[in-house]
């Protein structure tokens, strides 16, 4: 009878049991139905989210040390300092305040990056072609005025690059460190990749004249650097550095022709041509 | 007996001649020898960071420019995609981290700006 009783009460709590794992099924089933639309509608909504202060600097941070890894810094102390004081000098006047870092890359292309969150550098290539520092001046403004006006964030989110999209995707399972490196990936890859819309390379271009015009250079610094890389562009045996350059801008003489248009262009000020050889050592 | 001993001083004395002549010669050879070690080739030279005009970089394909100029950039010019997939080494981040610390003040900034006569805003 003790047997009788015994089975009845497991037969009735493993049915009980049963019904509740159905239950639960079903449940489940739901959720996972109803999971990759409300993951859509995140991962809609984080793309048109700015980064807040804190992220912007996290990634910015990540981004550089891989920009460092892959070009590595000069080893000019004097000089990586005079960049610094031209770009902080001219990033007195942008649009946003960031604290603002300039590095040199120890590599002959000829280029400049700016990284979210402030991070600006500039080739060794692009020093030794200028002629002065109003020329400098103006392409550390075109550059303050990337960063300043978040243009490679905005482009990277309206396009929703696939490499960002599956970024974002695996970022949902980081934390901290871990997560800035993995979208300082996604930034870097779209950066030596993709190509700012031309309107944010005018836009760039037209402030970092009017920057460094209103810091007192000259203000056809960087219509002059413009002109320089031009020419050396004719010449085939510098292909490959302008390769990087000319991948994800507009052509030199696209350039060129918009920016003689500017009024900044006509501004009178300082060249310094003095100072900057004496510190590249000319 | 006579004859055969003449023969070996003459051809002893001939040899002596022509090793004198040869002498300077080698002594040259060497001294020019020695001056290539001690002025390196002009691509050994060490080139200066900034200095001069940008050159018609010829030296584009040696191995020297592959691996210091061109560090991180394939044949087209365009940074390479293994160098973008490798990982940031362990100095990097410090690097990064003294640019931060490098920094200079706003005093330092209008110190620099007045020295080269531009607006201190």
């Amino acid at each position: 009878m003790k047997f009788l009783i015994a089975g009845l009460l497991a037969m009735s709590a493993a049915s009980a049991q049963f019904g509740l794992d159905k239950i639960k099924d079903k449940i489940n089933s739901a959720n996972q139905k109803t999971k990759p639309a409300t993951d859509r509608a995140e991962r809609a909504a984080e793309t048109f989210t700015p980064w807040t202060p804190e992220e912007e600097q996290a990634i910015g941070e990540a981004s550089a040390e891989k920009m460092v890894a892959i070009f590595g810094l000069t080893d000019a102390p004097a000089v990586q300092r005079y960049v610094n004081l031209v770009g902080s000098s001219v990033a007195r006047f942008a649009s946003r305040e960031l604290p603002w870092r300039f590095g040199v890359l120890d590599t002959e292309i000829v280029g400049a990056f700016a990284l979210p969150g402030g991070y600006v550098f500039i080739t060794r290539g692009s020093l030794v072609s200028m002629k002065d520092e109003s020329q400098l001046a103006g392409a550390l403004g075109h550059e303050i005025e990337h960063a300043a006006a978040r243009h490679l964030e905005a482009e990277i989110r309206s396009r929703k690059t696939s490499s960002w999209a599956s970024e974002e995707a695996v970022a949902k399972t980081k934390t901290g460190q871990q997560l800035a490196r993995l979208r300082a990936d996604a930034v870097l890859k779209d950066l030596f990749s993709t190509s700012l819309s031309r309107s944010k390379e005018e836009d760039a271009d037209e402030q970092g004249a009017r920057m460094a015009a209103e810091c007192g250079y000259s203000g056809s610094g960087l219509l002059e650097f413009l002109k320089i890389l031009s020419m050396e562009n004719a010449d085939p045996a510098n292909q490959r550095l302008f390769g990087q350059l000319l991948s994800t801008h507009p052509s030199f003489d696209e350039r060129i022709d918009h920016l003689s248009a500017q009024p900044s262009n006509r501004s009178k000020g300082k060249t310094l041509e003095a100072r900057f050889a004496r510190t590249l050592g000319r | 007996m006579r004859k055969v001993v003449l023969r070996w001083l003459m051809l002893f004395l001939l040899a002596g001649v022509a090793g004198a002549q040869q002498q300077p010669a080698t002594a040259a050879q060497d001294d020019k020898t020695k001056k290539q070690q001690d002025s390196p080739s002009p691509d050994q030279q060490p080139k200066p960071l900034f200095g001069g005009k940008i050159p018609a970089r010829s030296s584009q394909n040696t191995k020297e420019s592959a691996t210091l100029g061109f560090n991180g950039i394939d044949p087209s010019g365009k940074v390479d995609k293994k160098m973008l997939a490798a990982n940031p080494k362990a100095g990097d981040l410090e690097k990064v981290r003294k640019l931060d610390a490098t920094r200079p003040t706003s005093v330092e900034v209008v110190a620099f700006a007045k020295e080269g006569g531009l607006k201190t805003k």
